[in-house]
């Protein structure tokens, strides 16, 4: 491994308290709500911010270490910071930017230069050089922030929200070069993100934060397949529940039961698809494993679908097709019943 | 006209000011512009340039402009590291030495120049000691006069750039830090120039209060022609015994005055 990490600090309300490992080459995005704790967490990293408990190891090197009382300064570490709204220097041209901190560290006027000049090319942005950031649209600081990043070859690439800033149509193809201006480095990297599509796009790992605390860790499809917070669940967009496994079905925390095929025993997450969730107006002929009465709610179009939500004592979403929307005239609510397959609940254990 | 056009202009109408407030605006306005009027009216346009180059008037002049950039030296040197260590350095008593650096602005100069007096003078606190150790002697020299406009002009550029240091977003200078520079350079290379604006407003109205500085420079260094006989001095002695060079001098001091606000104005007076 090649970060090792363990922060705690308390800042405002927030009591960050996390355990991070990152090996070298590993891309690990750090999902999470706004105010859990994701840019504190790069901020102790890079040393911006002081830890009350903790010790970070990058590479062999440690750069804080409270209780031998080590602390490298932020100027001293070998870490590129992107950071959320680029804090591009306004008065320096796009070169002078990247070039800043290959003098900061000794390198000539000329080195520096042509050093800066080659990543301005690297990210297309060689005839930009003498912009100054204003004259700038968002993707090309976002761009001119990376080469200012990955320039003086850091071991540790810190990204904040790195395509926040950016309209939804930029932000699609920035997101192709980024993937692939981060695959060219060979350090380690932890990116920072609220956008769920985001993490799945760029992470080789995700680490969901909430509150301060790691809720989650894990690849994208572990996470996507089998949320394990409200949050999680919400952003993947599956339903879940969390109960108690035994013999027949699992018993809900909220009430109700859902039988599942897999004999899982004990405390368990269960995992529904919107997909695979039926509806109807009359109580459902033959014997369905599960199925329970509620009352249609909220309506959502979501691509092809219609997403209902449907209240009850096992609130539920589903995802049916617009004929069936109609057909069962859902935009009126009123009562209607859930259905599941047993096969199609997704049991794991809390 | 729509109803709601109509509405809003009659809206625009009461939300001016009453009227009767016109009469003591038109005063003040009056009694703050007719003695500029004045004075450009008894200005002899013809001869002015003959008195501005009459060796007194030359003279005072230079020593003013040597005087006041003097100062803005001292004020740049001195206020600037005073400004930084106020925006931010926590340390106690911090809002003790905020005050006392800046009663200078709101003390009647004469004071200011009995006080360096008493500090500064042969045998003042300060001074006796820089005569004994160094054989420097303050009043009445240039270098006393340099020393009282800096004492009045100082604060007004150590306000105005802490205010700009306490605006400025201090995420820049992280961003420097990661890109591996130490706190001097980002300093010099990142917080100064990002500061810049404030910093000038901050030298030009130290330099403007400066060049006008009269009490506490003629308490603590006299009157002497060519060596701490400033303009304001002059237009002062001259009034008694040659009022067309006090006017010729009070011009120039009211152009620069005009130049230094207009170069202000977008900070201090931003077009609606």
């Amino acid at each position: 491994m090649s970060l090792q990490a363990s922060a705690q600090l308390t800042l405002g309300r927030l009591e960050l308290e996390v355990e991070l490992a990152v090996a070298t080459g590993e891309l690990v995005v750090l999902l999470g709500p706004n105010g859990a704790g994701k840019t504190t967490l790069l901020r102790t990293l890079a040393g911006l911010l002081p830890l009350e408990r903790g010790r970070v190891v990058l590479d062999g090197m440690v750069l804080d270490d409270v209780a031998a009382g080590e602390h490298v300064p932020t100027e001293r570490r070998p870490v590129g910071f992107v950071f959320q709204d680029y804090l591009l220097f306004p008065h320096l041209s796009a070169l002078e930017n990247v070039a800043f901190g290959l003098r900061a560290r000794g390198s000539g006027r000329a080195e520096a230069r042509q050093r800066a000049a080659a990543w301005l090319e690297r990210v297309g942005l060689a005839g930009s050089a003498a912009a100054r950031p204003r004259a700038l649209s968002g993707g090309q600081a976002q761009r001119v922030a990376l080469a200012r990043a990955m320039v003086g070859d850091p071991r540790l690439l810190l990204l904040d929200e790195p395509l926040a800033a950016l309209d939804v149509a930029t932000r699609t193809d920035l997101r192709r070069d980024l993937r692939r201006h981060l695959a060219s480095f060979d350090g380690t990297r932890l990116l920072v993100t609220h956008d769920p599509l985001e993490a799945l796009a760029l992470a080789d790992r995700l680490v969901v934060l909430e509150g301060g605390r790691v809720t989650q860790t894990g690849s994208p499809a572990e996470v996507s397949q089998r949320p394990r917070s409200p949050y999680v669940a919400e952003l993947v967009g599956v339903n879940l529940y969390r109960g108690r496994a035994g013999a027949a079905a699992i018993e809900l925390e909220g009430g109700g039961r859902l039988v599942a095929t897999g004999g899982h025993r004990g405390e368990v997450f269960a995992a529904v698809h919107p997909h695979a969730v039926a509806l109807h107006r009359r109580p459902p002929e033959g014997t369905p494993r599960n199925s329970w009465p509620g009352t249609a709610d909220a309506l959502e179009a979501v691509g092809d679908r219609v997403r209902v939500r449907v209240t009850g004592t096992v609130p539920i979403v589903a995802e049916v097709t617009p004929a069936a929307a109609t057909e069962l005239r859902l935009a009126d609510g009123g009562p209607v019943w859930a259905t599941v397959k047993a096969t199609e609940v997704v049991v794991y254990p809390a | 006209m729509s109803a709601t056009a109509r509405r809003r202009r009659a809206g625009g109408a009461r939300a001016g000011a009453p009227v009767w407030l016109a009469v003591p605006a038109a005063l003040a306005v009056g009694f703050l512009a007719v003695p500029l009027l004045g004075l450009l009216g008894r200005t002899p346009w013809g001869s002015i340039g003959a008195e501005l180059t009459t060796p007194r008037v030359a003279q005072a002049l230079r020593l003013s402009l040597v005087c006041s950039l003097g100062a803005v030296a001292v004020s740049v040197l001195l206020g600037v590291p005073l400004a930084f260590l106020l925006a931010r350095v926590e340390f106690p008593g911090r809002n003790l030495v905020r005050a006392l650096t800046t009663l200078p602005m709101v003390l009647p100069p004469v004071v200011g120049g009995v006080a360096l007096l008493l500090a500064f003078g042969r045998r003042g606190l300060a001074g006796q000691w820089l005569d004994r150790v160094f054989g420097i002697t303050l009043p009445f020299t240039t270098t006393g006069a340099i020393l009282a406009e800096a004492f009045v002009a100082m604060p007004f550029l150590v306000i105005t750039t802490e205010a700009g240091l306490r605006a400025m977003d201090r995420r820049f200078e992280d961003a420097a830090a990661t890109l591996g520079a130490g706190r001097w350079l980002t300093f010099r290379r990142v917080t100064l120039p990002l500061i810049a604006p404030s910093l000038g407003a901050g030298i030009a109205l130290c330099w403007a209060r400066a060049l006008g500085e009269f009490g506490a420079t003629i308490t603590f260094a006299g009157n002497l022609p060519g060596v701490t006989q400033t303009m304001p001095l002059a237009v002062y002695l001259a009034l008694e015994t040659d009022l067309e060079a006090a006017i010729a001098l009070s011009l120039v001091l009211l152009v620069i005055s005009l130049v230094v606000l207009v170069a202000l104005r977008d900070r201090w007076f931003p077009t609606a």
